[in-house]
């Protein structure tokens, strides 16, 4: 059991290492096609303007704003894995009830909370722009929502519990 | 309130608080918490241990004060 619990706890923190550099990725590719918007030229832009902003009746203001969104999207997602990675691996060496994972469980509650709130927004951005959302990383209907509100409320209750026995730690620690 | 009358009974019993410390089984940054009454509570395993190293009775170490006096 001790050995599977190793395995999981390990593997968990393999996978929050790979989710953080996906998300690195998306933020670049976020950054380098909101930067290509402004800067191309000639019979690109002529698409761009076609195929993009026509037929989705954008400007390229609410695409940068919807870039900017996606950017605090990904930048809120990579801070959740970063704290993630970081809890789990108290918790491999035995560190259950310390500041540094009430710490991060805080900067996740508010992390996921800020993705949910800029997942409502992109949702209005779909829905405005007439388009389907690309990736499974942004929000298209008010269950997915729904599922990431739910998420939010669960990683309070469980920062809750830790703030609890964080106290009692502290408490115990004074026992002599 | 509770006072701790740690360091008088090691006078007695001439003993120093890292001797103290390594027999009782703790640290001895823990002792010095106990001796400047800062902690917050005394185990009964502890207080046993230091009540057979300082052959003393429990009412020795700790002492009631009224706060009003």
């Amino acid at each position: 059991m001790k050995y599977l619990t190793n395995f999981i706890l390990k593997a968990v923190s393999i996978l929050t290492i790979v989710a953080e550099v996906i998300f690195s990725l998306g933020t670049f590719g976020v950054i380098f096609s909101t930067i290509m918007m402004f800067i191309i030229s000639g019979s690109d832009k002529e698409d761009f303007n076609k195929y993009i902003l026509s037929s989705g009746n954008l400007t390229k203001g609410t695409l940068l704003l919807a870039g900017i969104n996606a950017i605090v999207i990904f930048a809120s997602l990579i801070i959740t894995m970063h704290s993630l990675r970081r809890v789990v691996d108290n918790i491999s060496n035995k560190q259950f009830f310390v500041a540094s994972n009430l710490l991060n469980i805080k900067k996740m509650l508010i992390s996921v909370s800020i993705v949910t709130l800029c997942n409502i927004f992109s949702m209005f951005f779909f829905a405005s722009a007439h388009v389907s959302s690309l990736s499974g990383v942004f929000s298209n209907s008010w269950s997915q929502i729904g599922i990431y509100i739910i998420f939010v409320a669960i990683l309070y209750t469980i920062y809750l519990v830790f703030k609890y026995g964080f106290e009692l730690q502290e408490d115990s620690n004074t026992v002599i | 309130m509770i006072k701790v009358n740690l360091d008088i009974m090691m006078l007695k019993a001439n003993i120093s608080s890292k001797d103290l410390a390594k027999k009782i089984g703790i640290t001895p940054a823990n002792l010095s918490i106990l001796k400047t009454g800062k902690a917050k509570g005394i185990r009964f395993t502890t207080l046993e241990k230091i009540c057979k190293i300082l052959h003393c009775q429990p009412g020795d170490i700790l002492e009631y004060i009224d706060d009003k006096e």
